[in-house]
């Protein structure tokens, strides 16, 4: 018989995994004859209804009775609802419950000291409720072009216009499609988590940002669709694509955890200002060298994404510069982010080959012509740097003298 | 009966373009709503430099006009797409060709090396605009594959 394996101890300390002793509940027949006998459960069965139905709609809690929006040139969109609104526009009072917004009243019995404890600020919506934190300008026409402009497959795009393209064409526009899905899905899961951070009374920022989160999820499965449907297959995947940008959004969120401030400027300014905005540049890039319609389409739709990704970041900058508490120090921070985010991601990202590569083909018409692609691309560089430093001049972060982004193509 | 033929550039050519655009709400509401005060700018016309300002809100194009040189800044607008008038008549006539423009004649692709056309504004961000709403321009452009185009 063989002998059992001898059990090594571990080369790091475990943490004890053994759970908690669960606390003793009582039974369930005291459980049910409390919730019998609640002062909620006996008004019900009186029949009578709750406050929310007998205070009176002006003065009580209630807000904004009687009010009649009319859809505007567009349709019933933020700014029709906020023309008619008390409240268009969040106020820098700090939010003190979940739901207390410039919408909705505290309850008359409910004291300032008693709000801070029903609602704690971190780890909820309370974290991030001052407008220097959160708000743009012009947020609702943003809000409802992202919703107006978000992908919608069924009726934009139509299957039968995707047509066989030369096999190397394919391959190289899967291999490029395979990219922006990583690209997309980073951007994802970095911003993601922080909507649930940010106030209700900043509803339109919530509504942009979680239409942002669609808006890359929405492409990220199109483009998988478009490359499982037309003889070619999902690429490689690119190595260090998020150089620096996991780090700094990492750092800035302290991983969720702890009652600590987190710095959601960085990582707007990682996701939407650079990040995107190179994205952007590729997005063109992949829409000039598509060949068929089909494709064009959905390259079209990357860049119209791209670019309103880029302008809520430049807006939320601005924003933020202008009214943060030490504009000095907000300056000094960005700079920062960007002193480490743009050399690695020229490295990572913008001199990658299975990157470029693709897309020297695809532009060139062919692999043969690949050199003339890369000569384009070479010819396309300066733009990138260019279009990304007007942005930053245009939001009051000039980083003219110290951008670490090539002007010219290092290749 | 044959239509009478525009003349390409011209503020009546442009209101061609405007009319298709407004006569096809479901279809411009599609691609989603346009906000943007365009210029387009066409240089190297036989008689000088063309520009029309172009607003566009909602699903519609609202105003056309053409405009001086010294007319541009004051018009304020988003972004200015120039090109010089051999390639926009080499694109007018491939959307008339094709029904809407190859993939060598999309705006994009025209404007990808700032060559030979352009896309510039004052402000990045604005001129981020064009890029936001492309589906919307680029639509609006390939109109001109139903107005019979006459060029000077």
């Amino acid at each position: 018989m063989a002998s059992s394996p001898k059990r090594l101890p571990p080369p790091f300390a475990l943490p004890p995994t053994r759970r908690h002793k669960p606390l003793p509940l009582p039974p369930p027949e005291e459980v049910k004859a409390r919730l019998y006998d609640h002062p909620e459960a006996q008004r019900i069965r009186s029949g009578q209804l709750g406050e929310w139905f007998t205070t009176p709609l002006s003065g009580g809690e209630w807000t904004e009775w009687g009010r009649h929006a009319k859809p505007d040139r567009i349709g019933m969109t933020f700014m029709a609802i906020n023309r008619v609104s008390a409240n268009p526009e969040p106020t820098n009072e700090p939010a003190r419950r979940l739901m207390h917004s410039r919408y909705i009243k505290t309850h008359r019995m409910i004291p300032p000291e008693l709000e801070e404890k029903i609602a704690p600020k971190y780890g909820t919506a309370r974290e991030m409720d001052r407008r220097d934190q959160v708000w743009i300008e012009h947020a609702a026409e943003l809000t409802e072009e992202a919703l107006d402009r978000q992908l919608r497959p069924a009726r934009q795009l139509r299957w039968e216009d995707m047509a066989p393209i030369p096999p190397e064409l394919e391959r190289a526009f899967d291999q490029f499609a395979t990219y922006v899905i990583q690209a997309l899905y980073l951007c994802s899961d970095a911003s993601g988590p922080w909507n649930g951070l940010i106030h209700y009374g900043f509803a339109e920022v919530k509504s942009y940002l979680a239409y942002e989160l669609f808006d890359y999820n929405l492409m990220a499965g199109l483009l998988r669709k478009r490359v499982m449907a037309n003889g070619g297959g999902m690429g490689v995947q690119i190595d260090s694509l998020g150089a620096g940008l996991i780090e700094v959004c990492n750092e800035s969120s302290h991983g969720f955890v702890g009652e600590v401030e987190r710095d959601f400027a960085a990582v707007v300014y990682a996701v939407d200002v650079l990040f995107n905005s190179l994205l952007l540049a590729m997005a063109r890039l992949g829409q000039a060298g598509a060949r068929c319609r089909f494709d064009r389409q959905v390259m079209t739709q990357l860049i119209q994404d791209c670019a309103r990704h880029v302008s809520f970041g430049c807006r939320r900058m601005s924003f933020y510069l202008r009214n943060c508490p030490d504009r000095e120090e907000a300056a000094v921070k960005l700079h920062l982010t960007a002193d480490r985010l743009e050399p690695m991601q020229t490295e990572h990202h913008l001199l990658n080959p299975q990157v470029l590569e693709p897309l020297a083909i695809l532009l060139g018409g062919g692999a043969n012509a690949a050199a003339q692609g890369m000569s384009m691309l070479r010819e396309f560089w300066p733009q990138i740097a260019a279009d990304y430093l007007a942005r930053l001049d245009s939001i009051g972060l000039s980083r003219r003298d110290r951008c670490l982004i090539p002007a010219r193509a290092p290749f | 009966m044959a239509t009478a033929a525009v003349s390409f550039p011209s503020a009546q050519w442009f209101e061609h373009l405007a009319a298709r655009m407004n006569e096809q709400r479901a279809k411009y509401q599609n691609f989603g709503f346009v906000t943007a005060r365009a210029v387009f700018r066409i240089v190297g016309v036989p008689g000088g430099n063309r520009n029309f300002g172009l607003v566009f809100d909602g699903f519609e194009c609202l105003e056309i006009r053409e405009l001086a040189d010294s007319e541009i800044a004051p018009f304020d607008p988003d972004w200015t797409l120039e090109g010089d008038y051999a390639t926009w008549k080499e694109m007018v006539r491939n959307i008339k060709a094709h029904g809407e423009a190859d993939p060598d004649h999309t705006l994009n692709r025209l404007c990808l090396l700032g060559h030979p056309f352009k896309v510039h504004g004052a402000d990045q961000t604005r001129v981020d605009v064009f890029y936001r709403q492309l589906f919307s321009f680029q639509a609006f452009i390939d109109e001109s594959a139903a107005v019979e185009t006459s060029f000077a």
